[in-house]
Formats: C-alpha cells, sequence, structure tokens
C-alpha cells in the first residue's frame, strides 16, 4: 500500500496509472520524451487517453506518416479520446495493420482537405470529427465505417471499399447527402453491394464519374431488386461517365447493368471489363 | 431526516488527528460517500491511508470546492475564481507533498483534486532535462548508451 510510510511519499511510489495521469496534462511530444528516463517509462505514454501531435515537428509529412503507421497501431489506451493533429494538416493517410486490437479512434482534423483511411484491423471503429472542408477520401475497412461517413460528406471525390458491409438500412445513415460528390469509386466485394451502391446514387445527386470494381469472387449476394425503385437523380441528370471493372456476368451484375442503362440518360462514355 | 449541510462526520487520518466536517465535505470524496451510504449509522471514519498534515488540506480543498461551486456549467465567473484559488492552494507545497496528496486523493477519489494535483507536478517537470526529471522522480536511467541513442532516433521529433 502506499501509505504504509506516511511521510516518505516519492514520485517512484506512483502506480503507473498516475504516472499516466500525469503525462496527460503535458503537451504529447513532451509526454513521448519522457520514454528516455528509463524502461520503465519508455512505452508509458503509449497509454495516454489523447494524443495531439504537430506536422511540423517532423521533417516531413512522410516521416510523420510513417511515425504514425508505426505507433498508432501500437497504441495502448484502450479507448483513445481524442487524436488530434495540428490545425493546419490537409493531408492524412492511416494504415492500420491487420494484428491490430479492438480499439477506438476519435480523429479531430478540422481543416483536412485529403483523408485516406486503410483499416485491416479487426475490431476498429472511428469517431472521425466533421471535417468540412474534405475534398478528397479514400477508405478502405471493414463494416464499422457509418460514422465516418457521415463525416466526410463534403467531398467531391470517394473511394470505398467495404469487406463486410452487412447492408442493414442503418449502416448507411439515414439524411446522409454527398451534395458535392462528382466522382465516385466503390468497390462491390461485398455482399450487399447493391444497397450501398443504390444509397450512394440516390443521395448524390451530383454525381458525374461512377467508377465501380470488383476485385474478389461475388458469393451470397443480398438480395435487392433493381425494379420498382424510383431512378436516382444523378443518373437522370449528371452522370457522365461510367467504368466497371472486375465483372463477372453475376445475374446481380447484370440487372445492375441493364437498370443502370435503362436510365443513365446523361451518359457519354462507358466501359466494362472483365 | 438531516440535511447534508447540517449533518456532520469525523474523518480520522491514520496519525489519530479528527476533522469535524459536513456530510456534504465528506461526500467530495467518492470512497467517503460510500462509506457512508453503505453505513449511515457511524459518525466517525477512519482513513488509515491518509495522515492528518495531508488529509487536513485535503478538507480545506474540499470545502472551498463546496462553498464556492460555480452555480453551474455557465458560470465562467465562478469557474475562473475557483481557478485562481486552486493555483494559489497548490502554491504552498512542496513536491513531496504534492505526490502525497496525488496519492491521497486518488485513493480518496476526488477526481478535482487528483486533475489539480497532477497538473501541478506535469508544470513542474515541463522545463526539465531528463537527469533532473529522473531525479525528481526517483528513476534510475537503465538503459545503455546504445539503447538511449536508438530511442532518441525512434522518437526524433520529440527531442528537438
Amino acid at each position: 500500500m502506499y501509505f504504509d510510510k506516511p511521510g516518505l511519499g516519492k514520485i517512484s511510489e506512483l502506480s503507473e496509472d498516475l504516472l499516466v495521469k500525469i503525462l496527460s496534462f503535458l503537451p504529447t511530444k513532451e509526454a513521448v520524451s519522457t520514454s528516455i528516463l528509463s524502461k520503465q517509462w519508455q512505452f508509458l505514454w503509449r497509454w495516454l487517453p489523447k494524443l495531439e501531435y504537430d506536422i511540423d515537428d517532423f521533417e516531413s509529412e512522410f516521416a510523420f506518416g510513417e511515425y504514425m503507421n508505426k505507433n498508432l497501431p501500437l497504441h495502448r489506451a484502450p479507448v483513445l479520446k481524442s487524436f488530434s493533429l495540428s490545425p493546419l494538416l490537409q493531408r492524412l493517410s492511416l494504415n492500420i495493420p491487420y494484428e491490430s486490437s479492438s480499439r477506438r479512434h476519435v480523429i479531430v482534423t478540422p481543416s483536412l482537405k485529403y483523408f485516406k483511411l486503410s483499416d485491416e484491423g479487426v475490431g476498429f471503429s472511428y469517431l472521425v470529427e466533421h471535417m468540412p472542408n474534405l475534398e478528397e477520401a479514400d477508405i478502405s475497412a471493414d463494416d464499422r465505417v457509418e460514422k465516418l461517413l457521415e463525416s466526410i460528406t463534403s467531398v467531391k471525390r470517394l473511394s470505398l471499399s467495404i469487406y463486410f458491409y452487412n447492408g442493414q438500412e442503418s449502416l448507411y445513415p439515414a439524411g446522409l447527402v454527398f451534395n458535392q460528390l462528382e466522382h465516385l469509386k466503390l468497390g462491390i466485394g461485398n455482399r450487399d453491394w447493391q444497397q450501398l451502391l443504390f444509397h450512394l446514387l440516390e443521395h448524390s445527386p451530383k454525381l458525374r464519374d461512377l467508377y465501380i470494381f470488383s476485385d474478389v469472387e461475388q458469393c451470397g449476394i443480398a438480395p435487392f431488386s433493381w425494379n420498382n425503385i424510383s431512378v436516382p437523380k444523378c443518373l437522370l441528370e449528371s452522370l457522365e461517365s461510367f467504368k466497371f471493372e472486375g465483372y463477372q456476368r453475376t445475374p446481380e451484375e447484370g440487372e445492375f447493368l441493364s437498370f443502370f442503362f435503362r436510365n443513365a440518360s446523361r451518359l457519354k462514355s462507358s466501359s466494362i471489363s472483365e | 431526516m438531516a440535511s447534508s449541510s447540517t449533518n456532520k462526520f469525523v474523518l480520522k487520518s491514520n496519525d489519530d488527528v479528527s476533522f469535524e466536517v459536513t456530510e456534504a465535505v465528506a461526500r467530495e470524496f467518492q470512497v467517503i460517500a460510500h462509506i457512508i451510504d453503505d453505513d449511515c449509522a457511524k459518525k466517525a471514519i477512519p482513513l488509515s491511508n491518509v495522515t492528518g498534515e495531508i488529509l487536513s488540506k485535503m478538507i480545506e480543498y474540499g470545502k472551498k470546492h463546496i462553498e464556492e461551486a460555480p452555480v453551474d456549467e455557465e458560470d465562467e465567473e465562478g469557474k475562473k475564481k475557483l481557478q485562481i484559488w486552486d493555483e494559489e492552494f497548490m502554491k504552498q507545497f512542496n513536491m513531496e507533498i504534492v505526490f502525497q496528496l496525488i496519492l491521497a486523493s486518488n485513493y480518496l477519489n476526488n477526481k478535482g483534486l487528483l486533475d489539480l494535483t497532477c497538473c501541478t507536478v506535469a508544470d513542474h517537470i515541463k522545463d526539465m532535462t531528463p537527469d533532473e526529471v529522473r531525479t525528481l522522480f526517483n528513476v534510475k536511467n537503465d538503459y545503455t548508451t546504445e539503447e538511449e541513442e536508438e530511442i532518441r532516433k525512434e522518437n526524433s521529433w520529440a527531442f528537438e
């Protein structure tokens, strides 16, 4: 017990929890620099619930990216309450490798223009604060991306691959509209790609380019009917170019294609390849 | 039933110093609040892990935060006033006392005082050299020169 010898209190008697608590009141940079004190201190900062980086502290954006890719997955705080970057940061790429364990990231980057997330981890979820200036996003992740989608509605370009999209209505948040979206690249390697594609078309009124691709064999596709649905506005008014790579001649693909070509009245170019 | 401002409890330190406090002040420390809820009849509460010197300071802090509690979330002036008092309050202690306050506020579970004391240590070490911090924390540098070099290299951005 800490209090066995009253009056002899030294910081060394503080538990690691309390040391981390002290570190949490330091700027992230200084907290990380305490790793030099001793082996016990080397990884204490990895338990910090809040990280704030200033990209100017790094040699280059590349060095910063390398550092984040290496260290973020190793972070041990069960819930990373806040993760913020220099307010000037405009491009952020996160690559989360498969070995990463269950954890939650909160990413605060209001000025971001480009966001790339490549998540092979299991059990991650994201709370990305709204990014009103975001122009381009490149997301490849498992199915826990609903919150993420809500934060990136300002994008002009979106590349989206969701591996295990399970197609429940709730996963495409109600009222989510991509008002600026002009270029959409969508991976259809999940069993509910038809629902996701329909929702995205329906809620992207300015879409000009649609590029869909499939790089895995499709099986167990969830039923969806392209008949008796209202035709998305973008098909009638703005969609000019269509590209489909990885066409596998499944009945579902066939039904979508006939719906698409029947209604895409502004189409100027299209290509389909296997 | 007596209200929490008139109901009194006695807190007893591990060196047998007793302090009579109102229930409201006693409840500032969550562990004591639990003791009160579990057994309301008992009026003297022994705290085997806190000295009288530390306990008197904690009670002073608890009292102030009851008496001068901001009216609501929007009471910026009230919050500011209490914050200034907190800063002055901490100035009287050397680091050894601050560490004891950290342990005691952690033990008795008073989040406000725990944050305040931890923040005080953080401010204190902010501009120290690694060696000064080691001395304060009583930490022995057990890295080899090569290992130390490696850590500096891996986190070079943090050491510039």
